[in-house]
């Protein structure tokens, strides 16, 4: 008996452990973006953008970190009285007078790019490409339509609009190619030309949508204007 | 001895049965545990929706209410700078309304109806705000709008006062959320706003310079209106012959605004285009294909280069590139015509190439065959130093050119195009060559790992 007590004291202990050692691997809020070899083309871009315009960088802004750059920011630290280590941390960044995106961050233009991806993953999974450009499409129609809402997270998240949120089916990560064919759409790719609502004829219970005049098919879905 | 001995021992082990008993009574007690807890989970989140419901539905009837007032007020006014003021805060609280409004459990087409009038009044205000800054007053047919919209927005007020009787008796919007029509309802607030649509009158269309304006409802092809229409037939040989297509599908014809045909193309190697052509003329208006790309094997020079010639044999006309971003060993190149030195940006062509093997995965040509026909182009009144002049200082120009830019309402405007850097970001200033006025002026926007957008 005494033994078993023990036991369950031990796996408690177990498992208390193994949460603190998951809990100190969480992430932790960035305190400074520190860019260097490997870091985003987009911040790569930026730094190296500001220390051309400042006379530091004299070659192409290309977005890769290279010798040159590495050169340019040492060179600017310098003259800062700033630590020369090639590094563009807090200080660097706020001398540069520059704001740098976080990891993985890319802004609202990401963050709907990401959103659309989503929705497209979850609504046309298993649909030919053009299918998935035409859903992120239809999302993008009726952000530009005054009868819907005028945000691509308003769209998406208006209520019973698209039963991928409704059933959680939204929270999936999406594959490379709803994210090409996010991309696609809001590039201006529009296989519907303007379609406002689509349904899949197999599934679709609702008979004001079978009353819609169908524009086009494609993969398993209709698409209507209004 | 034995006897006694055998009783102890039956009182010391309990029989199976009440094993059994003791075990049903642990499960039931933990399955009522379990339940109730659910329950008051369940009641909780119920709880939180409708109490998000009913945020929405005050924040609503309260911005709609002001916006009655604000109307009824710009009707009265005899002051274009209060005019100007009033339009700007119906312009900013509609903005506010929708989002309230569209989080509300309302049935879809009630919604879509309700929406458009809030978006239009607010887009309409801001095109009056516009104008009225630009030194235009109202006139006789504004006013008629603003009566319209006006009464279409006491009519709601008057539908939602009724509703909120009910609300003070314990109105629950959950309540009315049927699930077998995947939650569509709205019991009351339902019923009042397509109330308001029947009783309404029949309005006019709103038709202004805004990007809700019920003039942007019908599409005008203009390239395509002197364009005679083409065969199924022919659409599918030009497939195969300025596509390289090995098979081709005819997938039937699509219709709406823009009348194609659609076509499926397998093209060696394995990948396979979506092709749609317009009836009149067979020009395409979309290619697209989804082919994985292996990396990046050639420069995005190349690509340009490659893109620029292919995209002027597709569309039968001199395209040059005026932007490029390569994102994921994709390059998406932004095309337009060019003639005397002047760029036509209203006629844009995007094309996407796939950066390992250098081809054609994307095409998209709406609002080059919208746009693309013979103009007459005013002379620049200003030189280009005169425009660059008016650039913000803090910008460091690289690059100018003159440009046709597209302006709200379907117009256009000659343009100096300036682009430069600020702080490490890129902007891109125009300036209208006619006036002097700064048109426009857009932010390029890094995104991490997905190339640049323009903001």
């Amino acid at each position: 008996m005494k033994k078993n007590a023990y036991k369950i004291i031990a796996a408690c202990l177990t498992v208390l452990a193994c949460a603190a050692a998951a809990a100190s691997n969480l992430p932790r809020t960035a305190e400074a973006k520190y860019i260097t070899k490997g870091d985003t083309a987009a911040n790569i871009r930026i730094v190296q953008t500001r220390l051309k315009e400042l006379g530091y960088y004299k070659i192409a802004v290309d977005g890769i970190w290279g010798a040159k750059t590495t050169a340019a920011v040492k060179s600017f630290q310098k003259d800062k009285k700033l630590t020369a280590d090639g590094i563009v941390g807090a200080k660097t960044e706020a001398k540069l007078g520059v704001s740098l995106t976080s990891g993985g961050s890319a802004g609202t233009a990401g963050n709907d790019a990401y959103l659309l991806a989503r929705c497209i993953y979850a609504e046309a999974r298993g649909e030919p490409y053009t299918g998935m450009v035409a859903i992120g499409a239809v999302v993008l129609n009726r952000v530009k339509s005054g009868k819907f809402p005028n945000t691509v997270s308003g769209v998406i998240y208006q209520p019973w609009a698209f039963t991928a949120v409704n059933d959680g089916q939204i929270n999936l990560s999406p594959n490379q190619n709803a994210l090409n064919a996010a991309r696609d759409a809001l590039s201006g790719w529009d296989p519907t030309n303007g379609c406002l609502y689509y349904y899949n004829p197999a599934t679709a219970t609702s008979k004001w949508i079978w009353s819609l005049t169908v524009e086009l098919k494609i993969g398993k879905h209709s698409f209507a204007r209004a | 001895m034995e006897n006694s001995a055998s009783k102890a021992a039956v009182r010391e082990k309990p029989p199976a049965a009440a094993w059994i008993i003791i075990g049903l009574v642990t499960a039931i007690t933990a399955l009522a545990l379990a339940l109730t807890a659910a329950f008051v989970r369940q009641r909780e989140t119920v709880g939180a929706l409708e109490s998000m419901y009913k945020k929405s539905y005050y924040d609503t009837a309260d911005e709609l209410g002001n916006l009655e007032v604000k109307l009824s007020k710009i009707l009265v006014s005899g002051s274009s700078a209060q005019q100007a003021r009033l339009a700007a805060e119906i312009w900013k609280q509609s903005g506010e309304t929708q989002i309230n409004l569209a989080q509300l459990p309302i049935d879809e087409q009630a919604i879509t109806r309700a929406l458009k009038f809030v978006n239009q009044l607010g887009d309409y205000s801001g095109y009056l705000n516009n104008r009225i800054q630009n030194g235009g007053g109202l006139a006789a047919e504004d006013e008629e709008n603003l009566e319209m919209l006006y009464e279409r927005c006491r009519q709601i007020n008057i539908s939602l006062a009724a509703l909120s009787e009910a609300m003070s008796r314990d109105y629950k919007f959950t309540a009315h959320i049927d699930r077998d029509k995947l939650g569509k309802g709205g019991g009351a607030l339902n019923d009042s706003f397509s109330g308001v649509e029947n009783n309404s009158v029949d309005y006019p269309k709103m038709i202004y310079d805004g990007p809700f304006s019920d003039g942007l409802d019908s599409k005008v092809y203009k390239l395509l209106e002197r364009l005679e229409k083409r065969g199924a037939d022919e659409g599918a040989a030009w497939v195969k012959e300025k596509l390289g297509a090995e098979t081709v599908t005819f997938y039937g014809p699509a219709g709406g605004d823009l009348l194609t045909y659609e076509y499926g193309a397998a093209i060696p190697g394995g990948a396979e285009y979506y092709v749609q052509l317009t009836q009149n003329g067979l020009k395409p208006h979309m290619i697209a294909c989804g082919a994985t790309v292996n990396g990046t094997r050639i420069s995005e020079e190349k690509a340009r280069l490659i893109a620029e010639q292919t995209a002027s044999e597709l569309m039968d006309c001199e395209l040059k590139a005026v932007w490029i971003c390569a994102s994921d060993g994709i390059a998406y190149v932004n095309l337009a015509p060019e003639e005397n030195g002047v760029t036509y940006y209203p006629d844009l062509i995007k094309v996407k190439i796939a950066m390992d093997y250098g081809g054609l995965i994307g095409l998209e040509a709406n609002s080059f065959l919208m746009n693309h026909t013979e103009r007459t182009l005013p002379a620049a009144r200003l030189s280009e130093a005169e425009a660059r002049a008016r650039v913000s200082k803090k910008i460091k120009i690289e690059s100018s050119r003159l440009a046709l830019i597209p302006r709200p309402g379907d117009k256009e405007a000659l343009a100096y195009e300036f682009s430069g850097t600020h702080r490490g970001h890129r902007y891109i200033v125009c300036v209208c060559a006619l006036t002097g006025e700064e048109l426009d002026i857009m932010r390029v926007v890094e995104t991490a790992g997905r190339g640049s957008m323009l903001e």
